[in-house]
């Protein structure tokens, strides 16, 4: 029998771990202090703290609802410190590799302790790739600020939406149709003052300027109307010489007047273009205010609205006629979406951090079947210009700024994405593949914390020497503690969380006696225990359901028995042959 | 008389609105057309004119068209001058048709080779009691004595409707410009039926004379009225007979359609039709 007393408030009471690791950045330091200070210290207690013997615990407790569940991952400490320490070193190859045999719950610990940093950090960037107006090819990535790439994306579509609108409402205006009527009575006031000049130099000389269908003609003239053919033919052949002479010397003059009609023409639609620039940049100002007001600590995203601005100024004429009459209105956004004139405007928000979180960085776990350098949402014959929305993110791309956590066996599967992991730590960089465009590669910042036995990691080392560069700290968990009344009490409280974890119902203090000399069993030496979580947690499942099946409120040292008991009996060795009944 | 077109119960006016080969018709002047066709319940007459002259001046064998957009002269043949005739006479008529497809107002479409001035002349003699002619080529400095001498060639015509290059709108008040008293009840009676679809305002605009002569005028015109008008119906303002002044009121006015005296004191035989029709964004239904 166990008489154990409770302890309080160990872990919170101790001191905070110093010089282990050294910030990223300036931003980042508060909160990786903040990390440290709260994690298990190699000092604290219950862990692997020698005990003198004095001080042999003996904590009294009835059942395990009366304990304060372990937080924390036991015996592990110098693990935790080394994840703390590579996830706060922001030198490059500072990933750490944990070395765990299965079965100890390292999956489970270390995914809690990477979420729980995870939380508490800075939020990195959103990005988002966009066309490239200078060179289509090759679309562009924009860095944002977190949270504010699908608001642009959003934005952009509104936008666009308001100018299917607004623009068609302002060409079609009175101002600027009669602005436009200006220009052209300008150009034509112009051109009909040197045919009026010319008109009555050949009126004067009774020669008639007419128009006819396409252009003008000189006949001669008496009392305001062309003489007749017939009534010309009578006239002496000298006046007909005459006349036919003076006729050519004017058709020469307005020959050469009228040479002046294409570039007049050009001069003209040189008038109305900047017009209608004018009309069209104010509307398109109207239509990115707010993008543009949103953009001021982005100066990436600023650049680019300012270039599709310049685009669609020039491009107004896309949205001619795109008000839809049969709805009455202008096309929704679904709709622009999908219509290829206005792709090369839209945003891709290649990675979004949640809207309205205060802090956070991604934590991906890897799984073999997952796109490590993403991918193309659509047939590569997609035109060049909308090729930037086609492109989705990878894993690579998602865990930018925050950690991934990979087991060894899944990168032994995957040889693809262990390549990419390793490009992305050597090289900052991930790109994103296309076939058709060269999109910018987006830099990565990310922390790797490898999870491995030894055989793999081995593996893994020696199929590539380059990979054992890329994480610096190794770790080893450890499979057992030493066995002292506050490892034993910490033993206790650990069970106490696992019952928390799955459900279980409550231990009497003997049945944690009991699971406390199965571990030590389990190490194959009395003064110390296993920390085969699994082991533990499987006992505690079969345990529980015997309880309740006996209507019991709580899981008594009987139930830990009859369990083992149970297990030894499906383990008798079978009769050997022969041997009688 | 403008009187004929303000009767509400004659039905059987015309509006002719005369093409040429020179370009498409002016929107305005189109959409004119076929306002003031609506408003007094008329039909339209799409009349292109062919000018013999052309054909006179074919039959030369130095004759040679200039081409308008520059380039070497071409030899002008009569026959070629009847192709192109024909192709520019279908496009026009199939572009009046276009715009009055579905409004039902009955439209006749006619080709007629004739000096432009006769051929309308002729027009209008056909049938009556009233017709009002629209020219389809925007008013410029180049066709402005031509347009003079039609109104003053033209004898069964109510009145001319034109646009200027500016023109853009049809809509907006309705402005009834007199200058002789005798003239206030029918062309304010028109200008009602030009508004009275659209729902617009109507605006009369004392035109000529001195302030103390407006004052009287207007005076005149309240009598003769009968006293119920709106205060704002009349507008007496002092330009000092200025065309330029009275633009700018009309541009403060939002003005649609402006019905004005040709040939008097705003609007002279002599010249400024161009300059008034080019600052003014609406159609002008002139009268004599």
């Amino acid at each position: 029998m166990y008489f154990w007393r409770s302890k309080k408030n160990t872990a919170a009471a101790a001191p905070a771990a110093t010089g282990v690791v050294e910030a990223a950045d300036a931003a980042a330091s508060d909160a990786v202090e903040a990390l440290d200070a709260a994690a298990p210290s190699a000092e604290s207690p219950g862990v692997d703290e020698d005990m003198s013997g004095d001080e042999a615990a003996t904590l009294e407790f009835a059942t395990t609802d009366e304990l304060e569940p372990f937080d924390g991952w036991l015996g592990q400490n110098h693990v935790v410190t080394a994840i703390q320490s590579a996830l706060g070193t922001a030198a490059p190859g500072y990933n750490v590799c944990v070395l765990s045999a299965s079965g100890f719950g390292a999956r489970t610990a270390v995914a809690r302790l990477l979420k729980e940093r995870a939380a508490r950090m800075p939020r990195p960037p959103d990005w988002a790739y966009v066309h490239n107006f200078e060179d289509p090819r090759s679309p562009l990535l924009l860095r944002l600020p977190a949270g504010r790439a699908r608001p642009l994306a959003n934005g952009m579509i509104e936008a666009l939406s308001e100018l299917c609108v607004t623009v068609p409402s302002a060409l079609e205006s009175e101002s600027f149709t009669a602005g436009r009527n200006q220009i052209m009575q300008a150009h034509r006031a112009s051109h009909d003052a040197v045919l009026t000049a010319l008109s009555q130099k050949a009126a004067n000389q009774n020669i008639a300027l007419l128009r006819t269908p396409n252009g003008y003609g000189l006949a001669p003239m008496h009392d305001g109307k062309v003489v007749k053919p017939a009534v010309f033919a009578q006239l002496p052949h000298g006046m007909r010489s005459d006349i036919e002479v003076r006729i050519a010397a004017l058709q020469t003059e307005l020959a050469s007047a009228l040479e002046q009609s294409p570039q007049e023409a050009r001069a003209q639609h040189q008038d109305l273009l900047a017009l209608r620039d004018v009309y069209a940049q104010q509307t398109v100002d109207a239509a990115f205010g707010r993008l543009e007001a949103g953009t001021q600590d982005a100066p990436e995203a600023a650049a680019f609205l300012m270039a599709a601005k310049a685009s669609l100024v020039r491009n107004c004429d896309l949205f001619l006629g795109t008000r839809d009459s049969r709805a009455g209105g202008e096309p929704g956004p679904a709709h622009l979406a999908h219509d290829a004139r206005f792709q090369p405007y839209l945003v891709n928000a290649f990675i979004c951090q949640p809207i309205g979180a205060a802090a956070g960085v991604p934590v991906l776990e890897l799984s073999a079947a997952m796109p490590a350098l993403g991918q193309v949402a659509t047939a590569a014959s997609a035109p060049v210009d909308g090729a930037h929305m086609t492109l989705w993110p990878g894993v690579m791309h998602r865990a930018n700024g925050g950690y991934i956590l990979v087991e060894a066996a899944e990168l032994e599967q995957a040889p693809d994405m262990a390549a990419a992991l390793k490009h992305a730590l050597l090289t900052g960089e991930v790109h994103a593949q296309h076939p058709v465009v060269a999109a910018a590669p987006m830099p990565v910042s990310v922390k790797v914390v490898l999870l491995a036995d030894e055989a793999s990691y081995e593996r893994l080392c020696d199929s590539d020497p380059a990979f054992a560069s890329l994480f610096k700290i190794t770790v080893r968990c450890a499979e057992r503690m030493d066995r002292t009344a506050e490892a034993e009490a910490s033993f206790a409280r650990w069970i106490a969380g696992l019952i928390a974890r799955d459900q279980r119902s409550p231990l009497t203090v003997d049945a944690v006696a009991e699971l406390i000399g199965d571990s030590a069993r389990r190490a194959g030496q009395d003064d110390a225990l296993s920390l085969a979580e699994d082991a533990i947690a499987d006992v505690l499942s079969e345990a529980h359901h015997l309880a309740l099946h006996e209507d019991a409120e709580v899981i008594d040292a009987v139930h830990i028995e009859r369990v083992f008991a149970e297990r030894a009996a499906r383990l008798m060795p079978r009769p050997a042959k022969g041997a009688s009944a | 008389m403008i009187a004929h077109v303000a009767e509400a119960a004659e039905n059987s006016g015309r509006v002719i609105l005369q093409l040429t080969s020179n370009g498409p018709p002016s929107p305005v002047a189109l959409a004119a057309a076929l306002h003031v066709a609506k408003s007094f319940n008329a039909g339209i007459e799409s009349l292109f004119v062919e000018d013999p002259q052309l054909f006179d001046f074919a039959q030369f064998g130095f004759a040679r068209e200039v081409p308008s957009g520059g380039g070497p002269a071409r030899e002008l043949t009569v026959a070629s001058l009847e192709a192109e005739f024909e192709r520019r006479a279908a496009n026009r008529h199939g572009e009046v048709a276009a715009a009055v497809a579905g409004t039902g107002v009955p439209l006749h479409c006619r080709t007629w080779r004739d000096h432009p001035a006769e051929a309308l002349s002729a027009a209008c003699s056909e049938n009556g009691p009233w017709n009002v002619a629209v020219l389809a080529e925007a008013v410029s400095a180049t066709n402005e004595a031509y347009v003079c001498e039609l109104t003053a060639y033209v004898q069964d015509v109510t009145g001319f409707v034109v646009a200027g290059p500016s023109a853009s709108r049809t809509r907006g008040p309705v402005i009834a410009i007199v200058e002789q008293l005798a003239h206030v009840q029918p062309v304010l009676r028109a200008a009602e039926r030009l508004a009275e679809g659209a729902r617009e305002d109507v605006h009369l605009i004392l035109f000529g004379g001195n302030a103390d002569e407006l004052a009287w005028t207007e005076g005149q015109v309240r009598l003769m009225l009968g006293g119920d008008v709106p205060p704002d119906l009349i507008l007496a303002p002092d330009l000092g007979a200025s065309a330029e002044a009275l633009a700018s009121v009309l541009q403060d006015l939002g003005a649609g359609f402006v019905i004005a005296p040709l040939g008097g004191t705003l609007l002279p035989l002599e010249g400024g039709l161009a300059d008034f029709a080019a600052s003014h964004h609406g159609p002008l239904f002139l009268i004599r």
